[in-house]
């Protein structure tokens, strides 16, 4: 119809309309779908809302998405093997006779399993079942048990392979290897930080959680033995990283040959089967779709947007508020971090970061004390991993929160549960402080593998 | 070693993307759960994972860690072949270079005494004192330098070749030395994988199988109760349209599903072809995205059944079932914008694509052509024949996938959205009317 609207009313009329659509629970990848196309049709032309299939189209024949769906069945197929709940045995046994043993042993599980999969529902529902009823019957503080399992999952979007940063990269444009590589470090400290916590904790009041009995724990020998069982994980990881790292083969390929591990760790283990392999598939089928239809309706939604001025009116805005870079930085952490409190990462990600992106790069590296652009890029998009973080814990609709909800004992208030999650919450803003504090964390790594 | 220039055909690219899943769906409703070790699958593994041994290691018996070594070796000497040919043809080059300098150094040489002769028979000739004299004399020098020189760089050349050649000799030696230590495990490999071909039934029984089955019990045993119906399954209406669309969905869905497979075992190929006999394929990258696109577009119904789509529930949640169901109608209006969107603007999208070619399709899509007649002139050959397009193609790379399939797709997508929310309208009304949902979705 080639209304035209001045861009303060655009955004009001878009991002208003898109609330209320959300808020009333039109799942997001209609929302922003339907708006897009309708306002193709208000601001421009109707002839104009052929985009649609032009952009699904373009989205459809991404080779870095692929990426994304194979990860998940990775996740699934290893899900159904019972690797989660051998290495868990094992690490238990290890680490039982620290005080805080069981949730240290927990928090490490958790980060080797998110070195092997790239979602945090499998480690945090696995982890739910297997080791918060050993820990309750070792009477762990249930917050402690919880928390830990909570935060330990949320390791599984920032610890490379990670579907969250396969997506950044290919919304962001950059290279989907280095922000893998920029986000390791940043994922041991916080996973260093938690277990830091449960211990210093643990031995502070023994009574939190407390070492197992003196006779159920096992000698060097047995510990030496034990340490076998975790081959199988270990060597999945190795293949996975190790060809992505080396530049042996492309994230995409690796995503390929870890899905063909997983199903063989499925084989040796009596688990592959033809009902195995249905159920992975179609739980595969359903987290991808619901990841690429939300990117199918919020490109258009944002290009429309884009197109329209909105990311020049962002910048002017934050300007207009007298905010210097730092400033602007961190208003931004801030929004997406409250933002994480409602909305899912991949809808946070496809509406904030092409506005975000383009306003950090157009502030320049120099401002933020870097070299060159890539850095600044590479520092920004690992900034943003680390703070969606905080989108899974975060009360009250932290996805982590519930799944443990749905696998915890019915007993346990889901306000204990939200208690749960604070402590590590703080632990996470701190690490979100340090990365940016100190931005060698993320870069360093980066720049010596890939020089 | 071998070098394979396999590429898949079209039509078995197409094939496989229908047959397999169909192959699949069948199996997986057949077919109990696994628990006990199987010869099927222990060939399977032999077929797909032999190299590492796996139809060993499935079998607990340890020598398949050996095919592990074996093959790490053999993934070294490929690198190795590449890392020495590079090599080689520096070396090559250096030598040859050297000798290219020699022989033209050689030629200055010739020309230089010649002309060094030339000039001294002309002073002779010529006048005491004269200009030409000093010209000559000028040139005889310059003459004598060049000589000089040419002969410096013969020298420097040929001590340059000393070093070089024995290198150049040296470089093919460890280049032939890796092609033989390559092809010698590769063939080795390949032989033991024969042996075991034949030794697997042994295997199996009747020594191994109570090892095998100690381990099979120690694998915590899956509850086949609960996985016997697909949890998927209690999202469909038991009857009536909705029934038949839900089913139809789920069905769809499920399709599609297992072209994850596919793509999986796409790349080991891929991978494999690539380190192994250094044979990259042209068609494996292309063929998995646009399978993962059309798979994306068919799963968008599947998703919407099953309530995959995130929604933000924050009040949606703690609304009465009546309420849900009239903001649902309300808000779904958005919904059928995006899909017709789909459906109509991807229909021309789609007849631009298909309008692309040169057959009676094409011409169909074009609209030079009635319905009536496609009908009467499509001939199976159009999807056969070399020459026939049917559509617009790839030009990415020389596989030229066609693309009108995958931008069909965006119709077909939409479509079955559109039908899927369809059934979600009658669903709502009727919980509109009667204050409860048609079925009850449990747990």
């Amino acid at each position: 119809m080639g209304l035209e609207f001045s861009i303060e009313l655009l955004t009001l009329l878009m991002f208003g309309s898109l609330l209320i659509l959300l808020m009333l629970g039109l799942p997001l990848a209609w929302v922003t779908g339907g708006l897009a196309c309708l306002f193709l049709f208000l601001v421009q032309d109707i002839n104009n809302v052929s985009l649609a299939p032009t952009q699904v189209f373009a989205t459809m024949s991404n080779e870095q998405l692929i990426a994304i769906p194979l990860f998940i069945f990775m996740a699934a197929m290893l899900e159904r093997s019972g690797i989660i709940k051998e290495m868990f045995d094992v690490l238990y046994k290890l680490l039982g006779a620290i005080p805080g043993g069981l949730a240290s042993a927990t928090i490490i599980a958790s980060t080797i399993l998110a070195a092997m999969v790239g979602v945090i529902g499998a480690a945090v529902v696995t982890m739910g079942i297997i080791a918060l009823p050993e820990m309750l019957k070792r009477s762990y503080e249930p917050k402690i048990a919880m928390g830990s399992i909570m935060a330990g999952g949320t390791l599984g979007i920032l610890i490379p392979p990670s579907i969250l940063a396969i997506l950044y990269a290919v919304v962001a444009e950059q290279s989907v290897g280095e922000l893998f590589i920029g986000a390791v470090i940043p994922g041991l400290l916080l996973s260093g930080l938690y277990i830091s916590y449960v211990t210093a904790r643990a031995f502070a009041n023994p009574k939190l959680g407390p070492p197992i009995p003196v006779e159920e724990r096992i000698d060097l020998g047995e510990k030496l033995r034990l340490l076998g069982g975790l081959t199988a994980p270990i060597a999945l990881i190795f293949v996975v990283l190790g060809v992505i790292f080396t530049g042996y083969a492309t994230p995409v390929e690796a995503s390929g040959v870890g899905s063909f591990g997983a199903m063989m760790v499925a084989a040796l283990h009596f688990k592959l089967d033809w009902r195995t392999i249905r159920e992975a598939c179609t739980t595969t089928l359903k987290a991808s779709a619901m990841v690429i239809w939300i990117m199918f309706g919020a490109t258009l939604f944002v290009s429309l947007y884009n197109q329209q001025g909105g990311q020049q009116f962002v910048r002017e805005a934050m300007e207009g508020f007298g905010l210097g870079p730092w400033g602007i930085l961190i208003v931004m952490q801030i929004f997406l971090i409250v933002l994480g409190m409602f909305l899912d990462w991949v809808g946070i990600l496809l509406l904030c970061v092409p506005i975000f992106v383009p306003i950090i790069k157009a502030i320049g590296a120099a401002a933020f004390g870097f070299d060159s652009e890539a850095d600044l890029v590479l520092w920004f998009g690992v900034l943003y991993l680390v703070n969606m973080q905080m989108s899974f814990l975060s009360p009250p609709f932290g996805y982590a929160l519930f799944y443990l909800r749905g696998v915890a004992p019915k007993e346990i208030p889901m306000s204990d549960i939200f208690k749960a999650a604070l402590p590590f919450l703080a632990l996470q803003v701190l690490g979100l402080t340090l990365c940016m504090l100190f931005p060698e964390l993320v870069i360093w790594l980066p720049k010596q593998v890939y020089g | 070693m071998p070098s394979i220039d396999f590429v898949l055909p079209h039509w078995a690219y197409w094939l496989s993307v229908l047959i397999f899943p169909a192959i699949a769906m069948v199996l997986s409703r057949r077919l109990g759960a696994a628990e006990k070790p199987s010869l099927t699958l222990a060939y399977f593994l032999w077929l797909v994972a032999g190299y590492i041994g796996l139809h060993r290691l499935y079998l607990k018996n340890l020598w398949g860690l050996g095919f592990i070594v074996l093959f790490g070796a053999l993934l070294y000497a490929s690198g190795q072949k590449e890392n020495t040919r590079d090599e080689l043809s520096a070396a090559t080059a250096a030598v040859v270079s050297a000798e290219n300098r020699i022989a033209r150094a050689t030629r200055d040489i010739d020309k230089s005494e010649r002309d060094i002769a030339r000039f001294t028979e002309e002073l002779r000739t010529l006048e005491e004192g004269s200009t030409r004299k000093r010209i000559t004399e000028g040139r005889l020098e310059r003459a004598q330098a060049r000589l000089e020189s040419s002969r410096e760089t013969i020298t420097e050349n040929e001590e340059t070749l000393i070093a070089a050649r024995p290198a150049e000799i040296e470089a093919r030696e460890r280049r032939e030395w890796y092609v033989t230590f390559g092809a010698v495990l590769f063939y080795g490999l390949l032989a033991l994988m024969l042996i075991d071909a034949i030794l697997l039934p042994f295997l199996l029984y009747p020594a191994g199988r109570r090892r095998i089955e100690a381990a099979a019990e120690q694998a915590e045993p899956s509850d086949s109760e609960s996985t016997a119906t697909p949890a998927d399954m209690r999202f469909a209406s038991p009857r009536g349209f909705t029934g038949w669309v839900d089913r139809n969905s789920l069905w769809f869905g499920e399709f599609v599903a297992y072209w994850t497979v596919l793509a999986v075992m796409a790349f080991l190929y891929e991978v494999l072809a690539r380190k192994v006999i250094n044979s990259p394929t042209i068609w494996v990258h292309e063929g998995v995205y646009y399978l993962f696109g059309m798979q994306y577009m068919i799963a968008g119904c599947y998703a919407m059944l099953t309530e995959s789509h995130v929604r933000v529930d924050i009040f949606y949640a703690r609304f009465s079932p009546r309420l849900k169901a009239a903001v649902d109608l309300a808000t779904s209006v958005f919904f059928f914008i995006f899909v017709f969107a789909l459906l109509l603007w991807g229909w021309v999208f789609a007849m631009q694509s298909i309008g692309n070619g040169n057959t009676v399709l094409s011409a169909w899509a074009r609209g030079d052509v009635e319905t009536m007649q496609l009908l009467a002139e499509i001939s199976i050959m159009d999807f056969l024949s070399d020459e026939k397009r049917n559509g617009e193609y790839s030009f990415n790379n020389p596989w030229q996938i066609p693309l009108w399939p995958v931008k069909l797709m965006i119709v077909m997508g939409a479509a079955l959205l559109l039908l899927q929310g369809i059934s979600r309208i009658i669903k709502d009304l009727h919980t509109l009317r009667f204050g409860e949902p048609l079925h009850k979705v449990e747990g």
